[in-house]
């Protein structure tokens, strides 16, 4: 199909109105990210590390002899920016921010192959998933100094652009690049190999089988790398507090809890992710909506995201099912849509559904240590592109069914979509209330490092720390005091 | 095929797209709408656990001594006080710190 093919909605085909829409996400989130000042929490030292190491080299060598963690990568990235920085730190890593997220959203739009009037529909409705869904939240409001868990969403979607594309030279040595480039900055990066492998199990073979094979001993070398020859374990209970059932344990409780029996909670670490993603529910291992629920006091955004992620789970679970019994039929080629094609289409579609579940089962297992949201931030990503496939596929098959049902299921993805812009236009407001929270740690920071016994003793080093207080307090966070009434309650805190 | 399906469906989403663009709009001409930050004054800064606010008046002259205007509401039965008096009359303990450490005279 050549772009005259395409439907053209008013000067624009459908692909570039796709376009169109993700650039606006894009800009309008972008415009939060540039008035947020740079993270503390888990980032200040970072930046102390950065400023203190020799070289982007020296970093990295470094970071791969951490007893915790192999992501040598994230840490030469944070030296790197703030070697690039020449002294507006802020500007280099919430740039840096921006710049994923662009390359986020413009490869999700990339990879939905949007072409006709229906596509847009449903492009647009994925879209609104992925900046609604709560793990994109935690894409922005958060970064250490970089967001890597976004970092990682990018490079999985690279990874399954090349896979939905046409096989050349380069795009297999691309893809071990991803591979390496991601595998070295978080644990999470291994989700590349998932996307390879089960994109070319399912029929996406823009990366050969030779590739995948050659990313699959890469994954042996990190392995023999992590647990043999540099002997960095996993995190264990003493690490850092969980979420469990309704509510957080701290990492004493986890251990006299499960100290003994560690397999139970690691299991209900992988079902809470899944369900996270499918129903919004727990978030970060907290079943929030059910204990209000159980309380009598549920609030507005609890009924938002439980409506919005009931109805899409489950339109997605209806053409998964469809699919598996053979019954995904392609797009029918009316003359409307023009959907020559349709063959690959249908095929394209039951791979996105495939890679999407892959993803998210992997995500779920690398979560088995504690349950975050960021970690199953791709996932999320995953599930949006599902979402955009079997809204597509119900408002493509919908023009043979009778009008009744028609209307009745037409009613339900209004109603998932209304809700799911509500929740969507809500990161707006998590940035702001991000920024206050920042911005108050900022102004909290020296007596707490000094307090804590953490504050440099050299001129320098205290320079640099105040030179990034000043820079973090002369931005612009509103007092939430002064936040519409209805904003907590509709778009959570 | 049918058209209604996708007008109805759409309708939410393109509202949010223009939305977007408004709030888009609005930062271009100096209100981002998210981002509008009321005035506080010193006082009524650490009554509202505003650190950021707090240390930035404070690095910009004003005096943590002395006595400034609260709106009604913010700090119970007063018109004005001064930030010590506020954050204490708030329970912000971690505000009352503060304004010691940068200069407020506990008596």
């Amino acid at each position: 199909m050549t772009a005259a093919d395409a439907d053209r909605i008013g000067p624009l085909t459908a692909r570039h109105w796709a376009l169109v829409l993700a650039l606006i996400a894009t800009a309008s989130i972008a415009d939060d990210l540039l008035r947020m000042p740079v993270q503390v929490r888990d980032a200040l030292e970072e930046i102390l590390a950065a400023y203190r190491s020799s070289s982007v080299l020296d970093s990295f060598w470094t970071a791969s002899f951490n007893a915790a963690y192999l992501r040598p990568l994230r840490i030469a990235q944070i030296k790197a920016l703030f070697d690039l920085a020449g002294g507006n730190y802020w500007l280099a890593y919430r740039g840096f921010h921006v710049l994923l997220l662009a390359a986020c959203m413009l490869l999700f739009t990339r990879a939905l192959h949007v072409r006709t009037a229906t596509d847009l529909v449903a492009a647009a409705f994925a879209l609104t998933v992925l900046t609604g869904l709560h793990t994109f939240r935690s894409l922005i409001q958060e970064a250490f100094p970089i967001n890597h868990f976004l970092e990682i969403a990018v490079f999985a979607l690279a990874t399954l652009n090349l896979a939905q594309g046409t096989r050349r030279v380069w795009t297999d040595l691309t893809a071990l690049l991803l591979f390496a480039a991601a595998s070295l900055t978080l644990e999470s990066g291994l989700l590349i190999w998932v996307v390879a492998v089960s994109g070319w199990i399912f029929g996406l073979r823009g990366i050969s089988g030779r590739g995948v094979l050659l990313m699959t001993g890469l994954l042996g070398v990190y392995f023999y790398l992590r647990f043999v020859s540099l002997a960095v374990g996993v995190p264990t209970l003493a690490e850092r507090s969980s979420g469990y059932f309704f509510g957080v344990l701290e990492p004493e409780e986890l251990q006299a809890r499960f100290g003994h029996r560690v397999w139970w909670f690691r299991g209900y670490n992988v079902v809470a992710s899944i369900m996270s993603v499918l129903f919004s529910e727990p978030q970060s291992g907290v079943f929030a909506t059910t204990r209000s629920w159980k309380e009598a006091h549920v609030v507005a955004w609890q009924v938002i995201a439980a409506v919005s992620s009931l109805i899409t789970t489950g339109v997605i679970a209806v053409v998964a099912v469809g699919h598996s019994r053979r019954r995904l039929r392609p797009a029918p080629a009316s003359a409307a849509d023009g959907a020559a094609g349709g063959a690959a289409d249908g095929a394209r579609d039951a791979a996105l559904l495939g890679v999407g579940a892959t993803v998210l089962i992997a995500s779920a297992v690398l979560s088995f240590a504690y349950t975050k949201d960021d970690i199953m931030s791709t996932a999320g990503v995953f599930y949006a592109l599902a979402a955009y496939v079997s809204v597509r596929h119900v408002l493509t098959a919908c023009a043979g069914w009778r009008a009744a049902k028609t209307a009745a299921v037409v009613a339900l993805l209004f109603l998932a979509a209304a809700t799911w812009s509500v929740r969507s236009l809500g990161i707006h407001h998590v940035a702001s209330a991000a920024a206050f929270k920042t911005r108050n740690d900022w102004a909290f920071q020296p007596d707490t490092w000094k307090r804590e016994g953490r504050w440099p003793a050299r001129a320098d080093e205290q320079r640099l720390l105040q030179r990034l207080r000043a820079q973090a307090l002369a931005m612009p966070a509103p007092n939430p005091t002064f936040d519409w009434r209805w904003a907590d309650r509709v778009w959570g805190d | 095929m049918r058209r209604w399906p996708l007008i109805i469906v759409s309708a939410p989403l393109a509202l949010v797209a223009l939305a977007r663009v408004g709030l888009i709009l609005l930062s271009m001409i100096g209100h981002p709408l998210f981002w509008a930050e009321e005035p506080l004054t010193l006082s009524e800064a650490a009554a509202l656990r505003d650190g950021g606010a707090v240390a930035r008046l404070i690095a910009a002259g004003q005096d943590p001594n002395a006595t400034y205007r609260v709106r009604r509401g913010v700090v119970r039965g007063r018109v004005s006080a001064t930030p010590l008096e506020a954050a204490r009359a708030a329970r912000r303990a971690e505000i009352v710190q503060l304004l010691l450490d940068s200069g407020a005279r506990a008596n």
